[in-house]
C-alpha cells in the first residue's frame, strides 16, 4: 500500500532511485523490467506511484504505461517516464499513453522529490 | 510547490469557463492527478458538470462568505463518480457576502486543503467582483478561456489588468496567466483575426492550444459527466487531453 514502483533495467539505477526515494521516507518496490512490474501489478501490487525507464529490453516504459492503464488498480495511478532523452515527440507519446510527467537522467534528488510531491502530494503525506 | 492552484476565469461570460474546468479536471485525473474543484460561481454548474448539488443548508465553498460561517472548508469537500476528482461545490442559493470580504480570505481556508491534491481547478463568475480576487489571490496561475471574437482581446486585457493588479499587490505566487481560445473554427477570418492580435498583444508563449466547438460539450452536461466519460472519442476530448499536457507544463514544469 502507498509504494513507489521504480521500473528499469539497470541495477544502478533502481539502487539510486530508491535510495533517494527511501532516505526521504518513501516506501519503495523494485521491478527489473516492464514485464515484471506488469506482473507484479496483476498479482495484486497498487502502487501509489509508478517511475520507470522508456528504454528497456522487452517492452518499454510507454508500452509498460499504456498497459498499466487499462487495469483497474492503476487507472488512476500518477506515472512518470525516466529517460536520458528529452526530445517532444517522446514526450508527445508519453502523454498520449497516459504518462503523468517525465524525469530526463541523470536525476538530482531534490529534482526527483520535488516532482513526486507535485504529482502524489498524499503520498508525501504519508512519508512525512 | 505541490498543491498547484489554478484559477479559471474571464470577466466576460459564456466564455466555457465551466466546461473547461469540467473537462479539464477529467483529462488531469487520466493522468493520474488528484484534483480537487472549487465551484465560487452560484450558478453551481461545475458541480452540476459532475452530478454534484449542494442541498439547502449542506456546506459549501460559499459558506466562508457568510457572517460566523466557518472557514474549515474541509467537510464541504465532495468525492465525485470520478475518481480523483473531489469538488467543493457552490451554495445555488447564495445572493452575496455578508460585509466585506477579506482578499485572502479563500487563500487562507483553501490552501491547506490544497496540499493533498495535485492540483486545484477553481470556477469563478463572470464577474470583477471580490470572489473574482479571492481566486486570483489564492491561485498559481490563471486560465483565461476565451472566444475568437473582436472583443476577445479587449476582454482578455481587463481581465490581464486584475491579475496584474493581485499579483503585484496580494498574491507574489500568481505567476502565470494562459489563454485558452474555445468553439474554435479558424475557417472563420474572423477568429484568424482575432488569435493573431492576441499572439500580438500578450505573446505566443501565453497562447495554449484551443478548443474546437462541439455539441457533445454541451450535451455531456445533460448526462452529469465530463464528456471523457460519454462521448470519449469526439473532438473536444482529444482538445482537452492536448490542452492538459500544456497546463502540466505550465503548472507543474513537468
Amino acid at each position: 500500500m502507498h509504494k513507489v514502483m521504480i521500473v528499469d533495467d539497470s541495477p544502478t539505477i533502481l539502487a539510486s532511485m530508491s535510495g533517494i526515494l527511501g532516505s526521504a521516507g518513501y516506501s519503495v518496490v523494485k521491478a527489473a523490467n516492464a514485464e515484471d512490474a506488469l506482473g507484479q501489478v496483476k498479482a495484486g501490487l497498487s502502487p501509489a506511484l509508478v517511475i520507470t525507464d522508456y528504454h528497456m529490453p522487452g517492452m518499454h516504459g510507454v508500452q509498460l504505461i499504456e498497459a498499466l492503464r487499462k487495469l483497474t488498480q492503476t487507472r488512476f495511478t500518477p506515472m512518470l517516464v525516466l529517460t536520458t532523452e528529452s526530445q517532444q515527440e517522446k514526450r508527445d507519446e508519453a502523454r498520449k499513453a497516459g504518462a503523468t510527467g517525465w524525469l530526463v537522467k541523470p536525476v538530482q534528488a531534490d529534482k526527483l522529490l520535488e516532482v513526486v510531491k507535485q504529482v502524489a502530494p498524499s503520498l508525501q503525506a504519508i512519508a512525512a | 510547490m505541490s498543491g498547484r492552484i489554478l484559477a479559471v476565469a474571464n470577466r466576460k461570460g459564456g466564455t466555457a469557463k465551466t466546461t473547461t474546468v469540467v473537462n479539464l479536471a477529467a483529462a488531469l485525473a487520466d493522468r493520474g492527478l488528484r484534483v480537487l474543484l472549487v465551484d465560487l460561481d452560484t450558478q453551481g454548474h461545475t458541480g452540476l458538470g459532475y452530478g454534484v448539488r449542494a442541498a439547502p443548508g449542506e456546506p459549501t465553498v460559499h459558506d466562508l462568505y457568510r457572517g460566523g460561517g466557518t472557514v474549515d472548508l474541509g467537510p464541504a469537500i465532495r468525492s465525485t463518480t470520478v475518481p480523483q476528482v473531489d469538488i467543493l461545490p457552490a451554495d445555488r442559493g447564495f445572493s452575496g457576502p455578508d460585509g466585506a470580504v477579506a482578499p485572502l480570505a479563500l487563500a487562507t481556508a483553501l490552501r491547506p486543503l490544497a496540499a493533498d491534491y495535485a492540483i486545484t481547478l477553481i470556477d469563478t463568475a463572470p464577474t470583477a467582483d471580490a470572489l473574482l480576487i479571492n481566486a486570483l489571490a489564492s491561485a498559481h496561475h490563471v486560465l483565461v478561456p476565451t472566444q475568437l471574437h473582436h472583443l476577445a482581446v479587449d476582454g482578455v486585457g481587463q481581465f490581464a489588468r486584475s491579475y496584474f493588479h493581485v499579483a503585484t499587490s496580494l498574491n507574489p505566487e500568481l505567476r502565470g496567466l494562459s489563454i485558452m481560445p474555445v468553439q474554435v473554427d479558424l475557417r472563420i477570418t474572423m477568429q484568424r483575426d482575432a488569435l493573431q492580435r492576441l499572439e500580438a498583444r500578450f505573446g505566443r508563449e501565453r497562447l495554449l492550444p484551443g478548443v474546437r466547438s462541439d455539441i457533445a460539450l454541451a450535451e455531456a452536461f445533460g448526462r452529469e459527466v465530463p464528456l471523457k466519460y460519454f462521448k470519449p472519442r469526439s473532438r473536444a476530448v482529444q482538445d482537452f487531453d492536448a490542452l492538459c499536457s500544456h497546463v502540466m507544463e505550465k503548472v507543474f514544469a513537468i
